[in-house]
Order: structure tokens, then sequence, then C-alpha cells
């Protein structure tokens, strides 16, 4: 294909310097050589928001050529909006370019960005400006002029005044659509809504050298940091967006909501500090993975924060729990109890209000231990959590209608020669008080029982029906539940079924030596097969609600939870991960895909 | 006609200079409005706040001066320094600054000792007597508001009774025949097109003609929905007013008492507003958690007050705020508190007898652990239901019980 | 015929309605038909309507079509699967798609009236199973024979459970249900003494429910002599229950209550009007279909006394326009507007049902019915079967805005409005050009405003 023979830029460059000396007017030479340079040279140093793909070309063929995009065409409602009216025009007006152009519209692109594609926002002028460097000038001007005539014909078919206003900007060619500027400089297009910033771009074009986003020691220290080969890389200068006072309160280092400090608390006192983010996304066919990065000093950490980096600053996580069927898995670094300690520290008056009657509540429920100071204090800070398909056909009881997922939460105790026992009497009160709670509302009843498995001990809770409840066959979505607890090498599990529990204790135990070697503050694992499976287990209860929420038919519903399985399918599973060192902090968010034999099925 | 309420009539059914000018505006609606306005003027209002759990009404009037206090509440007692103090025997818990200031300004009576013979100590159960006056093995189909209202309301657009909050509706406002809305938000009292002028200026006047006058239900709906109309009106109105002067806590219960409120200036000619605040059953870890339940109340019920002065209604307001029941003198092991009997509850408004009303139940002469009642709960709804709200109260409450001299 | 009851003829008040020239057959009338035996008509219904006999479309509403396997096979799993979440909640959405698509209505319509006659909340009793046991036991008795319904509510473990006596000992009777058996389902309150009720009580010892299931204690029951309404014997609850029907004031209450429901609110008939209905009540084994078919086919279901003098019920209202728009919407958020509304299925406000009438009716539920119309014709959470409402409007021949008003008030309104009224609504029709389907609902959002939307 003619794209493919003329964009690479790097070929190119040897050609353009021979073009450059071979020239005699100076004028031409000095524009070939401004030409040269970068984005990052055009942009002033003020820019607080940057984002470029270098290679345009490789990410519309990673998203054109995706082995998943026949397979997104083909669902019902894409292929319906491909056939409808709105495409149609689309096409029409493609192929009109193509033909004014000469280029099929893919090479057009690849040629019209090969130089790549940037976008900045700037701090001092507040303008936004987008930055397209083309393979040549020719094609250039070529797309620009097809482009503009196509845009005066349909404003003069709709008797419209001229919508493109022709002006020049030292020798440069600009013009003005609406509130957007376009000038076309060499092999630059710039776009922008922002006057002052559009002519500083140009005077940089132009030979002004003053104060570039390139020569900022931030942007450069943050250059240093692109690993491998992003498909987009994108670069926030956090400081100067803080020190203008936007979005203060994500700045403020504190929130009054519990659930988003466990979550993010300890990245919310580097973002008040840190100079800079960048964000880098790898996109391919087996895999699409955001990378978001930032500087990290240990100093940046409040006090009350050694709950979620440790007390070093850097505590890892455990490894992932693994057992069969699992949907998903979650290891993390948290002190909870020193959460609770901190949260005068933490939180604001309100949310403390809420955790103190929340701690009056839990205690009750705990037997009169105090829940942040018994309970949560006699954890150690490694915490994993794991979520499983369940197996109901080993079960006696009845199989409930909803098939919900087993889940299971896994503590190390601080002293588990003490709290271990003290956890099983709490657990015994606790099932006793459902007992009760259960009885009054006519619900079944739990019939304690505990079993030693792999050298670990299990206490659990199953429910205890007579025959003709059994006979009945309610499916209730009670008999989901089998509550345990299991003890062993020092961990407290906490499970929702006992079957879990067991085979919690028996990995735990098989892994039991090895050493621990994480890097992770928090880890999780999402297995979107296992996800499309349990979903599937519960097809019915779905096709129900989707009939009752949305008015459809049998078949509709069928049509749509259908599709919402099958794109399920085409991934196989979804990752993140945030690792905190001496010198920096990472969120890393992976989706892969399922891969996909020739013909388009699953491997 | 007072003032505001002027305000509202011209805000929302226009001027009779606009009734000239405007034919849209069916002019005899207008007049019915306004005399239905006139005749709801200086009508009570009562407002509920339902403390839920039980809570520890000695570590709310804290008998600081009692030696017995100190002595059972080994590790829960507040000290004689910490409270604020009412009279050299008793003081409120700390957090409860706002009702320190609501007593100074004379309008807070604490009724001490309330209960009722026989006490339960089950929440649901002692609940359910506070709300149909009624013990079990009694017919309870009603509660003692929703009985009320069935006796005394007018059939038609008044909304008589309202609950704020998501959860079940308080069995007190249960009724045979009165619908009572529990409300999330005052949008429900909007038409949700309100700003269509269009959309309403055609129902306006499609709303104008006359209706067959031999159709009674056809009257009865005519006349409510110009009510309604017009009620929406006023709700926009003060919605759109802004947030007032009167700074309230970010709390639930503050923002639910706000709205009340925005309703009570609204005028939807309701008499009973009942909104709860939950989490008294504190039998571990009770200092934190009560500190912050009565910080909570407090505050909210104070900046309450201040508002309802500000929009010139506070005289017409009066605040019951109750519980199930106190709690046991002793603390348990848990540092926390069991469930008891008699405890004081509280009457805010402008019209109280202020200050201390009854004696402080003895801390030694006691049943079961828990203190005597010497005030008969009942007592107290037949003061509000006689004395403010001008209702009968014997059938409602299964007996003739005499009102307390506590309204000025 | 007069509107005032007191003045008309009860001789002549149940005589089937025959069309003449000065109350025509017409869409008007079919409407109100359609109305009261069951949600709404759509147009297609009524315009088939008008080419039948009036007395044959009522037989033919009455008796329903041939049972839709599907349909019934579809419920019985939506139901299943309601059931499986365990909130009684999603009872209330299943009931109202269920009454939104069925193929009988009147079934449904009767069901919610026992529904309200035998009230029984979710809420206290909790186990969704145990509504939906009730519920398909009214179904099934819906127009059948009045006895053996309420011999089956008196075993029925929600109707025992809501009303307090899950226990009943012979040392200390539990006079609930005997009160609530002659007080509110069978004889009405000043029929009975508080002696009928003791007595009564003694009959019903034994009975008790656990675990979720009906059983007799025989050591339980009392098996002394009883003595109430003039007889004497070792009575069981069975015995009980068919002594009570016996009494005169049986007849009279249920078909008191029958007048009310589908004839009008107000005013409370006289006696020598509801005694034929009773009558035949009696003469029929108090089969209730029969008598169902005879309100509405009858001269005085089809005069001014009953066109337009009830006030829909919440249900009424949001279902009907469902249905005579042919549309679907999320029933579970319906079911929340419809609670605010004063209207959950499946909880009734208390022993007594809905109260019905005025007390539907005041601000907050007024504003609320205008925005659930308004939300309803908006398409938020709803879709119609036409595609848009204009296209409906304009597949029933509705196209200018007069044709869109007099359309929509033929198809939603149960009594004519003036003529000044509807000036108003035909220039706001006019104005809102634009969106596709907007003007007609536009124009539907404004009459739910209108004193006369909430007639039916």
């Amino acid at each position: 294909m003619f794209a493919h023979k003329h964009t690479l830029p790097g070929s190119l460059a040897p050609g353009v310097v021979l073009l450059c000396l071979l020239a005699s007017s100076p004028s031409i030479a000095a524009d070939k050589a401004k030409a040269e340079k970068s984005a990052a040279q055009l942009l002033p140093s003020s820019t607080i928001v940057y984002a470029e793909v270098t290679q345009p070309k490789k990410l519309l063929a990673a998203l054109l050529d995706h082995p998943l995009r026949k397979r997104v065409e083909s669902l019902p409602p894409v292929a319906k909006a491909l056939d409808g009216p709105g495409y149609v025009i689309v096409n029409a007006v493609v192929k009109h370019l193509e033909e004014q152009i000469g280029l099929p519209w893919r090479g057009a692109v690849g040629a019209l960005s090969a130089g790549g594609i940037h976008f900045a926002i700037d701090g001092r002028t507040k303008g936004a400006v987008l930055l397209v460097k083309s393979r040549d000038a020719k094609t250039l001007v070529t797309v620009r002029d097809a482009l503009f005539k196509l845009v005066r014909q349909d404003a003069k078919t709709k008797k419209k005044p001229d919508p493109i206003e022709d002006k020049t900007y030292r020798g440069i060619p600009a013009y003005k659509m609406n509130d957007l500027l376009l000038a076309t400089a060499g092999r630059w297009l710039m776009v922008t809504n922002n006057a002052k910033l559009g002519r500083e771009v140009l005077d940089r074009y132009l030979g002004d050298d003053s104060k570039p986003l390139a020569d900022n020691s931030r942007f450069q220290t943050a250059r240093k940091t692109i690993a491998g080969d992003p498909t987009l890389w994108a670069y926030l200068n956090v400081a100067a967006i803080r020190d203008a006072g936007i979005a203060a309160e994500l700045f403020s280092g504190k929130t009054d909501n519990p659930a988003i400090e466990l979550l993010a608390g300890g990245i919310l006192d580097t973002l008040g500090q840190t100079p800079f983010a960048t964000g880098s996304l790898y996109l391919d066919d087996k895999q699409a993975r955001l990378v978001l990065a930032t500087p990290h000093q240990r100093g940046w950490t409040s006090k009350g924060r050694a709950y979620y980096l440790g007390p070093k600053g850097e505590a890892a996580a455990p490894p992932l729990l693994l057992p069969k069927q699992t949907l998903l898995s979650l290891s993390t670094y948290r002190d909870l109890g020193g959460m609770w300690n901190a949260a005068p520290d933490i939180f604001n008056e309100q949310a403390n209000a809420g955790l103190s009657k929340a701690n009056s509540d839990l205690s009750n429920l705990f037997a009169g231990q105090d829940f942040g100071e018994d309970v949560l204090g006699a954890m150690r800070p490694e915490i994993q959590i794991v979520l499983a398909r369940q197996d109901f056909t080993a079960s006696d009881l009845p199989t409930p209608a909803i098939k919900l997922p087993a889940g299971a939460i896994v503590f190390r105790m601080k002293d588990p020669a003490k709290s271990g026992r003290r956890m099983k009497v709490a657990y015994q009160s606790i099932i006793g008080f459902l007992n009760i709670a259960g009885a009054q509302n006519g619900q079944p009843q739990f019939e304690l029982d505990s079993e030693t498995h792999d050298g670990g001990k299990i206490v659990s809770a199953t429910y205890l029906l007579d025959d003709e409840e059994i006979a009945a066959k309610t499916g209730k979505i009670n008999y989901n539940f089998s509550p345990s607890i299991g003890l062993i090498d020092g961990r407290l599990i906490i499970a929702s079924t006992r079957q879990l529990a067991r085979e919690l204790v028996t990995l735990i135990k098989a892994s039991g030596s090895s050493a621990e070697k994480q890097t992770a503050n928090t880890q999780v694992r999402l297995s979107a097969r296992v996800l499309s499976e349990v979903l599937g287990d519960n097809k019915k209860q779905l096709l129900a609600q989707n009939m009752l929420e949305k008015g459809h038919t049998p078949q509709q519903a069928e049509a749509e939870i259908g599709m919402l399985l099958g794109i399920l399918g085409w991934a196989k599973d979804a990752s993140l991960k945030l690792s905190i060192n001496k010198q920096a902090m990472r969120l890393e968010v992976g989706l892969r895909f399922q891969e996909t034999s020739a013909d388009g099925r699953k491997d | 006609m007072s003032t505001t309420r002027r305000r509202f009539l011209s805000a929302s059914l226009g001027s009779s200079a606009m009734v000239a000018m405007t034919p849209r505006v069916p002019g005899f609606l207008l007049e019915a409005a306004a005399r239905e306005q006139d005749n709801k003027q200086g009508e009570n209002v009562l407002v509920v706040v339902q403390l839920s759990g039980g809570n520890d009404g000695l570590n709310t009037v804290v008998p600081y001066a009692d030696d017995a206090y100190g002595r059972n509440r080994f590790t829960l007692r507040i000290g004689k320094d910490q409270v604020r103090k009412i009279d050299d025997y008793a003081g409120f818990h700390p957090a409860m600054e706002g009702f320190a200031k609501l007593l100074e300004d004379e309008k807070l009576a604490i009724v001490q000792g309330v209960g009722y013979e026989n006490p339960n100590r089950s929440h649901f159960e002692s609940m359910d007597i506070w709300h149909t006056a009624r013990r079990k093995g009694q017919p309870r189909r009603v509660g003692w508001l929703g009985a009320s209202l069935d006796a005394a309301a007018r059939v038609g657009p008044d909304v008589p009774a309202m609950h704020l909050g998501q959860g079940k509706q308080p069995l007190a406002l249960a009724s045979l025949k009165v619908n009572v809305p529990s409300i999330r938000s005052l949008e429900s009292f909007c038409f949700r097109d309100g700003k269509d002028r269009a959309l309403v200026g055609a129902i306006e006047q499609a709303l104008t003609p006359k209706r067959d006058a031999n159709n009674d239900l056809l009257q009865f709906l005519h006349g409510s929905t110009s009510a309604a109309l017009a009620s929406s009106r006023r709700i926009q109105e003060v919605l759109g007013r802004g947030k007032t002067t009167v700074q309230y806590p970010a709390t639930k219960l503050a923002g639910k008492l706000r709205d009340v409120a925005q309703l009570i200036d609204a005028d939807l000619g309701t008499r009973v507003y009942y909104v709860t605040l939950n989490g008294f059953d504190t039998h571990a870890a009770q200092n934190n958690a009560h500190a912050a339940l009565l910080g909570e109340l407090a505050g909210a019920l104070t900046a309450f007050s201040e508002d309802l002065k500000s929009r010139g209604h506070d005289r017409r307001v009066l605040t019951l705020a109750f519980s199930e029941f106190g709690r046991r003198l002793r603390e348990n092991a848990s540092a926390g508190t069991d469930h008891g009997a008699a405890a004081p509850l509280f009457l805010i408004g402008p019209r109280v007898k202020p200050g201390l009303i009854g004696r402080h139940p003895s801390l030694t002469d006691l049943t079961s652990g828990d203190l005597k009642y010497h005030t008969d709960f009942r007592r107290v709804y037949a003061t509000l239901l006689e004395n403010w709200l001008g209702w009968k109260s014997a059938e409602v409450l299964g007996g003739k019980y005499k009102p307390l001299n506590v309204l000025a | 015929m007069n509107s005032d009851l007191s003045k008309i003829d009860p001789r002549q008040a149940w005589q089937p309605f025959v069309p003449d020239a000065k109350r025509p057959w017409n869409r008007a009338l079919a409407a109100h038909l359609y109305r009261r035996a069951g949600f709404a008509a759509t147009w297609d219904q009524l315009t088939a309507a008008v080419k039948q006999e009036p007395a044959e479309l009522v037989a033919q509403l009455v008796r329903g079509p041939k049972t839709d396997e599907a349909f019934e096979r579809q419920s019985r799993d939506l139901a299943e699967a309601m059931l499986a979440t365990g909130n009684p909640q999603n009872l209330s959405a299943w009931w109202l798609h269920r009454m939104i698509g069925a193929p009988h209505p009147l079934l449904e319509k009767t069901t919610l009236f026992w529904h309200g006659h035998f009230a029984t909340s979710a809420a206290k009793v909790t186990d969704p199973r145990l509504m939906l046991a009730q519920h398909e036991l009214l179904r099934q008795h819906a127009l059948g024979k009045f006895g053996p319904l309420v011999q089956a509510v008196s075993r029925d473990p929600a109707m025992l459970i809501y009303l307090d006596s899950t226990t009943n000992r012979k040392v200390r009777p539990n006079e609930n249900y005997a009160r609530e058996l002659m007080e509110l389902f069978c004889l009405g309150e000043g029929n009975y003494s508080e002696q009928d009720i003791k007595q009564i009580a003694r009959c019903f010892t034994g009975w008790e429910v656990r675990n979720g299931r009906f059983r007799f204690r025989e050591f339980q029951h009392d098996e002394g002599s009883k003595t109430f309404f003039g007889k004497t014997g070792n009575f069981g609850g069975q015995d009980a229950v068919r002594i009570v029907l016996d009494q005169p004031a049986a007849a009279e209450f249920i078909a008191g209550k029958l007048f009310r429901f589908f004839v009008c609110d107000e005013p409370a008939p006289p006696p020598a009007l509801i005694d034929p209905l009773a009558e035949q009540l009696r003469k029929n084994d108090f089969t209730t279909g029969p008598v169902i078919e005879r309100i509405l086919s009858s001269r005085l279901f089809f005069s001014g006394a009953s066109v337009g003098r009830k006030i829909r019920s919440p249900v009424e209202l949001s279902v009907g326009l469902l249905r005579a728009l042919g549309g679907a919407t999320n029933v579970y958020r319906l079911a929340e507007e419809l609670a605010q509304l004063g209207q959950a299925v499946f909880f009734p406000p208390n022993v007594k049902g809905w109260e019905g009438g005025r007390y539907w009716i005041n601000t907050s539920t007024l504003l609320g019915r205008a925005n659930l119309v308004g939300r309803l014709v908006s398409g938020e959470e709803s879709k119609f079967a036409a595609g848009d409402l204009a296209q409906l409007a304009e597949r029933c021949g509705a196209t200018s805005p007069e044709e869109v008003v007099d359309w929509l008030l033929e198809l939603l309104v149960a009594v004519p409005i003036p003529r000044k009224a509807r000036e108003p609504l035909v220039k706001l029709a006019r104005s809102t050009g634009g969106a596709a389907g907007k003007p007609v609902g536009t124009v539907i959002h404004a009459m739910s405003l209108l004193p006369e939307f909430q007639l039916g």
C-alpha cells in the first residue's frame, strides 16, 4: 500500500537534511531547519498537559486491524449502526475526500500524521493546541484544501456564509473556523482555540527559541521515564495544576470517605507533592496496558498514612491467592487497625463521628471486643481477598436460584495463639446472633461444625434444613452461604462457604514456607472467563431482570444478555497493580484479550 | 395575614392586580386558595424526632452530682467539669452545646422520668408501644398520630403529615384512611416540568374553566389540582431562594430538618413532620458513638430552631425528641449500656415552659436495675394532641390522660 | 339515567344496557368499560369494540381469552426469578409487569380488588413465597365462589402471619382473625357482637402457622360447644366461615364492595340498589363473576352515575396509560413510584386495604401522578410498541394538533373536558414541534394535571 512505503520518518530525515543543504534560498533553508523542531520545542514551557501519539499509523493499525474489530462490527447494535443512514453519509464524505486527495483514507491519515500527533493544554494562556506533523508539506496542503473545499461547498449549498476565514501570520497561511484557528506551517498542522498560544507556537516555528516545553526540567525528567514504545504517552504538570488551585480537593491529601481512603489514601499525599505524572498506553493484539506513574518520596507521606505504605514506605502485599475458578483476587498491604487509630488525623469530624458509631455497632457484634483495637488491631497489614465461582454439585443443600460467587478474606494474625481463639468465639456469637435474628424472620438456622483440614482448623456453619424444605427446592439465596473461619499457619480465613475455607487452607498450607517476595502494594486480578461463567450461571435471573427493567420481550432480553456475555468472552482478564518504591509510584491497569484463531473463534 | 404568607400568595397565586391583568389565573380559585391559606394561618405544627435504639438518658441529662451515677458509670461517667450544667444536680452531655443554648433562650423543656408501666425492653415491642399507645394483644392497626389524622384531618389537597426518610414509615403515622407520604427530597413536591412555561401556561389555562357542578369528585379534583400547582410553585420558590442564612451542620438529621423548615415555610397545610435518627443502641464502646449522636441531635435542632425563627414560623412549631427507652443505670463490661426503662424526652420551641419538668428519677430506687418512670408518655401525647394540635386524645390513646403543664 | 343514586329505580338500574340515540354505544363508553373491566383499551381495541354489541363485549371481557400458555409460563418464570431474590418488593414489579401485559385484564383487576379486600402486607410477612402463594389463591378464586376463597384465606399462612394469628390455643383463643373475618372480610361493622367474636375465635383454636405452613393442632382445638348467630355446636373453623357467610349481611357486604369498586366511589348506594346484586350472590353460591358481569353490562354502569365517578388508583392510572399507549417501562421503578403515590401492591397500608376515592388525592400525590406520567411519556426508561408516540398518533389517524388532542382525550380521559380547556392543549400541541413523539408526550403530560385525568 502507498502509505506503507513512504511514511517512515526516520528514513525520510536524511533526505530532508540533504534538501536543506542544497537549498539556495536562505529563507527556505531556515524553514526546513525549523520544520525539524519537535512538538515539545514548539510548545511553551508552561504546558500543563501534553499527550503524544508518535506513531499514529501503528495506533490506527492496532485499532483497525485488531482481531476484535470484526467481532465488534458483528454486534447487532453496531452492525445496525454501520448499516444506518449516519454511516452511509460518513462513507460518502470519506469517498469524496479520497478522490480529492488521491489517497485511500487510511493512507491519507497515515501520511498526514506520519510525524506524530501532539496535544497540549497551556497553563498560562489556558489554551489547547493540537499539533499534527505530516509526512510532507504537499500532502498536508492537499488534504487541507480538499477538506476546506468540502466545507465551503456544504455551506454554499446550505446558503450559509463562508465558514472559513483566510488569514496569515508572519507569512504562514492561517484560517479561522468558528472558534478554532488553523495554520499549516511546513509539515505542521496546528489547531488551537487560543490565538495567543497559536502565535507563540508559530513564533517558535519561525525561529523563536524562548522557553519551550522541551527545556522544562520537569518535562525532561518525565521524558526519561518513558519505557518501551508506548502507543500513547502523556505528561501532566501536576505541580502547576496544583498551584493553579484546580481540583483543590484532590490535592488536599484528605478525604471524608473511608472507602476512598482505603483505596487511594496513600496516593493522595503524593498527588499533593509530586511535580508531575505520566501516563503510557500500550496497545497490541494481545492486550491493552495503561501505566500511570509519578515520582514519589518517603517524606511526602503523612504519618497517618503509614497504614497504607508501611513504616518504611514500601510495604508489599502478599501474593495473590488463586483457588479454583477464581473470579477476583486481591492482595494488599493495609494496616486496618492503624487506620482506625489514625482516623482523627485522616478524616474530618463527620467521618470520625460515623466511624465512632460504626465502632460501637461492630463492637456489639464482636461480643464486646473493641472493633478497632481488639479486632482490627490484632491483624497484620497483609490482606488477601478472593472471590471464586461456586460448585454447587457437591452440596446436599438445594441449589440457590441466584448463584453468587463464594468470597473470603485472609488476614495474618499478630498473635495467632491468642487472636485465633478470640476470633473463633466472636464467630460463634455472630452465628448465634444470626440464628436468633433469622428465627424471628423465619429463616433457616445454622448448625455449627468444626473440623481439621490439611492441618488447619475450620469452624463452619451450614444450614440445617428439614426434609420438607429440601424437597420444596425453594432455591433460597441463603443457600449460597455456609460462613466459616479457618485457622492455619497464623492466618485467619473468613469465608462465605466451607468449601472455599477448605480450599484456602490447602493452598496456604502448600505455599506455607515459600518466600513471599512481592513488590506491589496492591494487586488485583479479575478473570473475564469466570465472570462470564458466573453471569451465565445466573442467566435466567439476568433475563428476568432485563425484561422487567427494560420492558423487553424474552427474545430481546436473550439477545441483549447474550451480547453482554459475548463481549465478556473476548477478554481474558483484567488486572491492576499499584507499586510504590523509594522513587516512584506506579499504577498499572491491564486488559488481556482472549486470543483468537484465524477463523475468529476462541482458542 | 402575616407578611410571609402574603409574600407566598403573591408569589404563587399572583396579587389581585395580576389577576385582573391575566385571565389565566382563575379568580375564584385564587380567592378560595387565599381563604384556605388564611384559615391555615396559625395552625400549629408538630415535628417528631425519633431517636431509635434506646437513648442513654443518663448520659444525655447527666445527674453528675449523684454519687450513685459515678459508682454505676465507672468508665462512661461524665464528670462535673465536663457537663453543661442545667442545675446543681444535672447537666447536658458536653456534645450538646446547642441544647444548653436552647435552654438559655428558653426554648427547651426537658421532661424527666418518662415511660410506662411494666416496661418492655425489646426495641420493637417498646417502639410499637410508643407508636400505638397500645400493649401487645390490643388491636394495633394505627399509630397515635395516624389515628389522630383519621379523626381530625380534612380530606383534600393538604398533606396532613409527612415522614422524611428512606426507611420504613414509622407505625406512629399508620392511619386507616389518610395517605402519609415518605419524602426523600423536596423535589417530590415540585411539578417536574414546572419551568416549562408553555406547558405550565397550558395547564393553568386548561384549569380555568369551571367544571360540571353535578360531579362532586370533579369539583374536588379541580380544587385540589389548583392547590397542588400553587404548592409546587411555593416549594420551587422556597428552593429557588436558596440556602438560608442559618448554617446547618453537615449531618443527615440536619439535612432532613432543613427540608422540614423549607416545607413549613412553603406551607402545605402539614401538621406533623416525622424524622428519625438511628444508632442509639450503644451496648459497646459507647463514649464516642453517643457523643457523635448527641452532637448531631443538638446541632441539627439548634440550627432548625434558628432557621424557623428567621423564617418567622418558630412560634407555631414544636419539636418532640423521644426514644423507645432509656438505658440501664449500671454500665456493662464492654464500655456500653444495656436496654433500660424511663428516660427524659425533649420539647423544643419558643412556646414551651423552659427547664426541667418533673424530678430526675431516683438512682437508688430502681426496678430491675432501671430507673422508674413517673410520667406516662401518653400524658406527653395528650399534651401535644390536645394543647398543641387541638385534636382529641382520649380515643387515640385508649383513655383520658391529663396533659402536662409544659406549654406556655 | 339520573346520576343521583337515591333517585334511581333499582329495577331499572341492573337491566342490561341497550344503546339508544340518547346514549349511543361509542368509543367513550367502550373506553369506560375497558377502564373498569381492566385498566384501559388501546385505540385498536376501541375501534373493534364499537362494532360489537356491548353485552357481547362485556361477556368476552369477563370470560377472558383462552389461557395463553406462553404468557403464563413466562409469568411463572419471572415470578420464580423474583422469589429467588428474596425481596418482596420485586414481586410488586412482577405483578405490575403482568398487569401491563396480561391477556385477561379483568382477572388482574379483580385480583387487585381481593388483595385490597384481604389486605396482607409483605412489610410484615416478609417471605415473598408466602405472598405469592396468597396472590395465586386470590387469582384462582377472583371470579369464582367467595366461600371457598374465604375458607382458603382463613388457612393462608401470609394472612395469619399478618394478623398475628400464627398461634391459637384453646386456653387463650386469639380473637384477631375472628374479628377481621367478620368486620373486614364478610359482614362489615355492626353485623356481629363481641360475643360472636369470642365464640368464633374458639372455632379457630388449633389453627396455626409453622415454618410458613398451615397446620391444625388437634390438642389445641377447643372441642367444646360454641353458640353464635343462633347456632350451637362443636364447630370448627370451616363451620365458622360457613355460618358467617350464611348471615344476610354477607351478600350485601360483598355486593356493596363490588359496587364501590366497579360502579362509583360515592355516594354510598342505597340498600335497595344493592339488594338485587346481593340476591344474585345468594342464589349462585356467592359466585362473583356473574355479578361483575351484570354490573358491567347494566344501564347504571353506562350512565352518568358511573362514568367518571371514580378516582383512579395509582395502579389503574399508570398501568392504564401504558396499556392504552402500548407502552412498557422499568417496572421496578414504577413499583417505587406507586409506593410514593400510596399504592404499593403486596404492601397495602393496613388491614383495611386502600381506602381509595378521595383519599388517593393530596398535593403530594397529584404532583407525583403528573410527574410519573411525565416520566412515562418522556421515554425515560419507558418505550412504546409503535416506536414513538407521534408514530402511534399517526397510525391512529391523528396528525394535526386538533386531531392529536381529540384522539388523546378520547383514549385517555374518562369525561369530556370543557371546550375552553381544550384550546390551550391544542395550542400546546402546535407550539411543541421538533423532536419525534414530543408534542404528543407533552400534551399527555399537560393532561395529567387536568382534574378529569384522575377520573376513571
